[in-house]
């Protein structure tokens, strides 16, 4: 357990839960190997399915989510100590990471795969939400997002989104509004 | 006057069904966290993000290089590492550029309100590569039924939006199909594919009302050598002219964007130009932006977000978007205030959050003319 360090390439570190015994890794002879903590593992090997369908969700990218997961997790394994409540600080984060992929990326991405094939297959009506979910702004799709599918009260969505609950309940509004609209075609 | 369902005792069940249709990889897989050290060596000259991508494909199975682009940022504050080593770029005058970069990066001194200043850059891995060009219709400075010329390589596949089947149709005797990409409180839009190599996408609010008057010599398309689309646009029907001259779209590349306040106004810059993007929304306004040609989208309609797009030198492209509710005069204005600096500048005023891409590609320039 502990602190690998080998005499290769500084310019990466990679830390993983692999064995650092694992010679077969060809990655051994240029990085340090160092272990994760088990409270870290264990929120990643329970939580990163949850974490790439919620990114998924948050998104739309199925490309991507598996990316944004990662990049949540590393967030967290950044910030060090064990936390409080690991998985609520887990989704905080992947809320974030989404957003400023949505902020940062969106129209470089759309602009790129707006020619690309249909990723998911699923009913007729739950790809009709996920275009309906799309043409929300990422504030009202995370509301929508965290109510129903994490199932998240005002004030948990709130803390997750850093807004007041009473602002969570208007994207709400507005959110369904539009999902009726279009849903009830 | 009309009503609508509560429908919201099915988004459980539709979005679980979004989210196990999600692909997973297996979960005993590792935890593999790639950082970057500040403390690179002087004398190895391998590209950094050949390791990374390297180390990236071997330990998180099924996740290609792109994975590396999001699993190796720096977080703000962190130490910025020292500028990897730069390749020498492959591209000659004689071969196209395998990535397309800004050489010019925003900056702002005086924010609105004194809201704070965020920077990002963001690597894109490139998408579907393609060349494409804008023509519209012009009266006086406003542009309208744009229309977005693609040409592909390779076969394209379009997703039907929200399950509604493409309509058969032809454009210059060819047969073609007309996708309707309409959406909720935005004008129509439809995209309309032909060909059997090279392959064409035309998108605009009605594509098909210029094919009715345009002539089968108004765009050509070869296939280069090197296997990249290239289009020529020939004669135009009587009032139609080339917005966007076309270009390639869909290399892999650098964007950087300035978020000012929360979500209040974000200027980003990249190759691509955005003006393309901004014709399928909303007519377009000429403006001009400091001395440059810019544009606007031409609306009333408080739904859509106002915002401004203008060249900054061959190789940089600017977008101004505005949230926060600003008028057109005062976004153009916020334009007019924007400066661009060299990347090495702009990563000294703002240490942007980034990814550990090699520094930009093209040469720098503080003359944004």
């Amino acid at each position: 357990m502990g602190v690998t360090s080998s005499q290769g390439d500084p310019l990466l570190e990679i830390v993983s839960t692999r064995s650092t015994s694992n010679d077969s890794d060809p990655a051994g002879d240029r990085g340090e190997h160092r272990e994760v903590e088990p409270w870290f593992d264990e929120l990643y090997r329970s939580q990163r399915a949850n974490i790439v369908r919620l990114a998924r969700l948050l998104t739309g990218s199925t490309a991507h989510a598996e990316d944004l997961a990662h990049e949540a997790f590393v967030r967290v394994y950044r910030r060090g100590s064990p936390i409080e409540e690991p998985v609520t600080f887990l989704r905080t984060v992947t809320v974030n990471v989404c957003r400023s992929w949505h902020r940062n990326a969106q129209r470089e991405r759309l602009r790129m795969e707006r020619h690309g094939p249909a990723a998911d297959h699923v009913t007729p009506q739950a790809r009709e939400l996920d275009a309906s979910l799309a043409r929300l702004p990422y504030p009202e799709r995370a509301v929508i997002v965290l109510r129903y599918w994490l199932d998240l009260s005002e004030v948990q969505i709130a803390d997750a989104l850093a807004c007041r609950p009473g602002t969570v309940k208007s994207r709400h509004a507005r959110a369904l509004r539009k999902l009726n609209k279009e849903i009830s075609r | 006057m009309t009503t609508t369902t509560d429908r919201s005792d099915r988004l459980p069940a539709l979005l679980d069904e979004l989210a196990l249709a999600t692909p997973v990889a297996e979960d005993d897989e590792p935890f593999v966290a790639l950082t970057t050290l500040s403390s690179g060596t002087a004398d190895d000259h391998r590209p950094r993000r050949v390791l990374a991508a390297a180390a990236a494909c071997l330990v998180v199975g099924g996740v290609a290089s792109v994975a590396w682009a999001f699993t190796s940022q720096d977080q703000p504050g962190d130490p910025q590492p020292a500028p990897a080593a730069q390749a020498p770029d492959p591209a000659t005058p004689d071969t196209p550029p395998s990535r397309l970069d800004p050489t010019l990066y925003p900056m702002i001194d005086e924010p609105p309100l004194g809201l704070p200043v965020t920077a990002r850059s963001d690597a894109y891995p490139g998408g579907s590569l393609r060349t494409e060009a804008l023509i519209g219709q012009r009266a006086g400075a406003v542009v309208s039924d744009t229309v977005t010329i693609s040409v592909h390589a390779d076969p394209i596949e379009i997703s039907p939006m929200a399950g509604r089947p493409p309509v058969a149709t032809e454009v210059f005797g060819q047969p073609a199909m007309s996708y309707d990409y309409g959406q909720i409180d935005r004008p129509p839009l439809t995209h309309v594919t032909w060909g059997t190599g090279p392959y064409f996408v035309a998108s605009g609010a009605d594509p098909l009302v210029f094919f009715e008057v345009a002539s089968a010599d108004s765009l050509d398309a070869t296939v280069d050598t090197d296997g990249r689309p290239q289009l020529a646009i020939g004669s135009l029907p009587e009032g139609y002219e080339v917005i966007v001259e076309p270009a390639i779209v869909g290399l892999p590349m650098r964007g950087a964007t300035l978020s000012i306040g929360l979500d209040n106004y974000d200027i980003s810059v990249s190759a691509n130009n955005y003006v393309t993007w901004m014709a399928e929304v909303a007519p377009l306004r000429q403006v001009d932006v400091a001395g440059r040609v810019g544009w606007m989208s031409d609306t009333d309609d408080p739904g859509i977000t106002q915002d401004v797009a203008w060249q900054v030198d061959e190789s940089t492209y600017a977008y101004l978007k505005v949230n926060d509710g600003t008028d057109a005069a005062g976004a153009l204005e916020l334009a007019q205030q924007i400066t661009f600096v060299d990347y090495d500048t702009w990563v000294a005023r703002y240490l942007p959050e980034q990814q550990d891409l090699p520094r930009p590609t093209a040469p720098a320039t503080t003359d944004p003319g």
